[in-house]
């Protein structure tokens, strides 16, 4: 469910460069067909099962229950937006537009939280701050007897916070990068001051980017699993967890799922309704100059202050904490070769995952950007499908599915690789789509009249073209992959185990020193793909 | 000489409900230079993809060297058709070096045979020392040269170029567009440019092709269609004029407020006794000053090289004179008209 920022960005290129208007050929069609058919499958299977779900399973619907998780989801996601926003558009403005000492260091830090997975965030929070935690251990000494509950609320929207800030903190900042110097000097010369200037002129240019980035909050928050069931806070996630696991009766689950579902939905459509009003790109043809820095003046230090809050709080404290308990393991004599498994069992799906992804985007993408059209269009939106189903979400289906109708590849690595597939294809869709719009139809066709056929156009000119955004996709697939949990818990087979799901049964239980080794080593291989993207974001300015 | 390496016969394309190029006729011999002539958004550039196979036309045919390679029915792919196209982005391949763009449409020669023929028309091209840069080190100027050189490396029998000099500093523009000429004419290759710009298109064309909404109205030497419009639109298009109304004579001539004029015309319908307008351009009539003349100079425009008078007839109409940049007439002055033209003036029916 979490998704590249690039895709929203993008403004649409399409209305200058003419698309070919002949029907497309069936060579793309026909797997662009298949791959939209086998992403709707889990939310039609899911859709055909609740609906075949028994009355009672319905009546349990309408209980104040579900009131009570529903109004808590929706607390939290409020909660965790709003305080996102808060802390990344500050942090994004400091980190694009001022003359703050540090700023490269700091802007490549604040992204970093990224790579944190939800459920390592909450473990060393709970580690840290709980109760008999690191931070009371250390304040006993001076009579500190309690801290304030973290269970709950508080934890799980501060975890979430800080870990999903970056979302918002990557979309803000395009756009700050994006911003024409040229309307703000307009501004100023029409005799707004410097304040007036960034209410009046700035900030309602960047409300797609933050609604674009919120949306990506609102739904990663909607969609963990991880830190709410470690902090006790009944979401759905959670109960439909419960549901699946304890109730006889699994299509309670399959309701409760819809209904997440629609929430997600719901989501989707408040964005494109603040997204939608007015066009916020660059309007003249100028080329991008670069703002003037802003002097902060004595700003300066408070404003390093703040960033370097944020990474601390973000970074810095779950590396300590991790840190603590690892040592705390190794020379508690935990084993290490456990590890290596689930590092290679992990490495695995995830490269598997961000393989299949990137070959099924080709076809979608191409589809949809070479030859738009209503067809073109309804299988891009079906293979978004991924984009508002929670992993539980999908997961369950798979469930539903595979132990009905594929009995023989279910319990395999297979159904979980189609799991990451559908969840996660609209980020490496989003990546190739935005680098074959960059290559303009007339370069193929200019080759296309130099002799070259179709085939041969392709291999020569528009896949090297496109390699990069392709690798981008696939390395966003990959990192997003590696922290997947609810998926990988409900359809991993039997007896394999991920970092993820090592650090998910440890911390659980409260082990501590077993869960951060694992930890450690998932957080430094997401590392690898975020450097990537983040190097070559850079040498794209 | 005179064989026709490109046909189009009757071509109609549209994209949606929008008729973007409308029952277009005209063919191009071996090594003419034909310049089709429009406003943006006339069709020009749909002609050309057509010609190229990129389109499929609704109806007619295009045929190249006498074979029809596009129907409604059936079209051979661009690939196979032989045919050159230079894009207005010049649509280099912006991973490949130059050589490597020049050579990509030679896939049937040897390494040798390539290697020979990429410094052939690089030398053509005079870039003969470019060859292992990449096309964003490369000026504007040179990667227009370096696409016509691609595009004539596979040595086609025609090639189609889409304002292939609107991208280029003004100054170099003449420069560059005699290069091409050059190269088209000593390669004795068919050529159809499109343009918006018509000194651009006189300048180069052997005919020019007027085309306005889709639609071809008249294809000629740029003599021709400059100074016998077929049509008030054409004459709008391929010059600044005015018009004058006057009433045609017994004997062939016209009776205007600027005297009895010979004219001629494309349409069959003006008689002795109709009504019509002629075309007058700036450098038709000379002036004379004379203090009891009919006409008034209403306005004067000093343009450096030149002198624009507006000169306001008797009825109210004005006319632009041009004369040259010594002209110290000034507005407010009478002044009598002196006939210039040798020719005919082109008349249509009002």
């Amino acid at each position: 469910m979490q998704i590249n920022s690039t895709q929203h960005l993008s403004p649409s290129r399409s209305t200058r460069i003419f698309a070919r208007v002949e029907s497309p050929p069936l060579i793309i069609l026909i797997p662009a067909g298949l791959v939209a058919l086998a992403m709707a499958l889990p939310l039609a299977y899911l859709i055909v099962r609740a609906f075949g779900a028994s009355s009672e399973a319905w009546e349990l619907l309408f209980r104040v229950r579900t009131a009570q998780i529903l109004g808590r989801s929706a607390l939290l996601v409020v909660t965790v937006t709003g305080a996102s926003l808060a802390i990344a558009t500050p942090l994004a403005w400091l980190t694009t537009r001022t003359d703050m000492p540090f700023r490269r260091t700091l802007s490549v830090l604040t992204a970093l939280p990224l790579v944190v997975p939800s459920y390592v965030g909450a473990f060393l929070a709970i580690s840290a701050l709980g109760p008999k935690g690191l931070l009371q251990q250390m304040l006993s000494p001076i009579g500190v007897e309690s801290l304030p509950e973290i269970y709950g609320l508080p934890g799980a929207a501060i975890t979430l916070t800080l870990l999903s800030y970056p979302y918002t903190l990557l979309t803000v900042r395009a756009a700050f990068r994006n911003l024409d110097p040229s309307l703000d000097e307009s501004a100023r010369l029409l005799g707004h001051g410097s304040w007036s200037t960034f209410f009046r002129m700035t900030l309602p240019q960047l409300k797609p980017a933050m609604a674009a980035g919120s949306l990506l909050v609102a739904l990663y928050t909607l969609s963990d699993f991880g830190a709410v069931s470690l902090m006790r806070y009944e979401t759905f996630t959670w109960a439909i967890f419960q549901q699946y696991q304890s109730a006889f009766d699994r299509s309670i689950a399959a309701v409760l799922s819809l209904v997440l579902v629609l929430f997600a939905v719901l989501i989707l459509m408040g964005d494109g309704f603040v997204a939608s009003k007015g066009r916020f790109y660059r309007t003249g043809s100028g080329s991008a100059r670069a703002t003037n820095a802003v002097r902060l003046g004595r700003w300066r230090w408070p404003a390093v202050a703040f960033c370097v809050a944020a990474v601390v709080a973000a970074l810095g404290m779950p590396t300590a904490v991790l840190g603590y308990w690892l040592v705390k393991g190794v020379s508690a004599g935990e084993p290490l070769t456990l590890v290596w498994s689930a590092t290679l069992n992990s490495l695995y799906v995830s490269l598997m995952a961000a393989v299949a992804a990137t070959v099924l985007a080709v076809p979608v993408a191409a589809l949809a950007v070479r030859h738009p059209g209503h067809l073109s269009r309804l299988f891009e939106r079906v293979s978004h499908t991924g984009y508002a189903l929670p992993g539980i979400v999908v997961a369950l289906a798979l469930v539903f599915f595979g132990s009905r109708l594929v009995q023989p590849i279910y319990q395999t690595v297979w159904v979980l690789v189609f799991a990451y597939v559908v969840l996660f294809l609209p980020a490496a869709l989003g990546s190739f789509r935005s680098s074959l719009m960059q290559v303009s139809p007339k370069i193929e066709e200019a080759a296309r009249c130099l002799g070259h056929g179709r085939i041969s156009v392709m291999l020569s000119i528009t896949a090297p073209l496109t390699r990069s955004g392709l690798l981008m996709g696939g390395a966003l697939v990959f990192l997003v992959t590696m922290k997947e949990l609810p998926a990988t818990l409900i359809l991993g087979p039997l007896g394999f185990s991920t970092l993820a799901s090592r650090i998910w049964s440890a911390s659980s239980e409260a082990f501590f020193a077993q869960a951060a080794a694992p930890a450690l080593m998932l957080i430094f291989i997401s590392s690898v793909p975020l450097a990537i993207l983040m190097i070559r974001d850079r040498s794209r300015q | 000489m005179n064989e026709a390496v490109l046909q189009c016969v009757g071509v109609t394309k549209s994209f949606g409900d929008f008729v973007a190029v409308r029952d277009v006729t005209f063919d191009v011999s071996r090594g003419e230079i034909v310049a089709i002539l429009g406003s943006s958004g006339c069709g020009k550039t749909t002609v050309l993809r057509l010609i190229a196979g990129l389109e499929r036309p609704d109806a007619g045919q295009i045929l190249i060297r006498g074979e029809v390679a596009s129907t409604p029915q059936r079209q051979t792919p661009p690939d196979k058709r032989g045919i050159g196209m230079v894009v207005q982005e010049y649509a280099l391949f912006p991973h490949m070096t130059v050589r490597q763009n020049v050579a990509f449409g030679l896939n049937n020669l040897s390494n040798d045979q390539k290697k020979g023929r990429v410094a052939e028309v690089m030398s053509l091209v005079r870039l003969e020392n470019l060859q292992d840069r990449y096309p964003h080190e490369l000026s504007g100027g040179q990667q227009q040269r370096i696409a016509l050189a691609r595009t004539m490396a596979p040595r086609p029998s025609a090639v189609l170029l889409d304002e292939p000099f609107s991208n280029i500093d003004a100054g170099l523009r003449s420069e560059v567009r005699r290069d091409v000429e050059e190269i088209l004419r000593v390669n004795d290759i068919a050529a159809v440019l499109v343009t918006h710009d018509r000194d651009e298109a006189f300048a180069i064309a052997d005919r020019v092709a007027v085309m306005s909404d889709g639609e071809l109205h008249q294809v000629d030497t740029p003599e021709a269609v400059y100074h016998l419009p077929s049509s008030k639109r054409v004459a709008q298009m391929t010059a600044t004029c005015d018009f004058i109304e006057g009433v045609v004579l017994q004997d062939g001539t016209v009776d205007t407020e600027a005297g009895i004029l010979a004219y001629d015309t494309h349409s069959s319908d003006i008689k002795p006794g109709s009504s019509v307008e002629l075309v007058i351009h700036p450098d038709d009539f000379g002036i004379d000053e004379n203090e009891s003349g009919a006409m008034i100079v209403q306005a004067r425009e000093f343009r450096g090289d030149a002198t624009v008078l507006v000169i306001a007839l008797p009825s109210g109409a004005t006319l632009r004179c041009r004369q040259d940049s010594h002209c110290a007439i000034t507005s407010g002055r009478r002044v009598d008209l002196i006939l210039n033209r040798p020719g005919p003036f082109a008349a249509f029916s009002v």
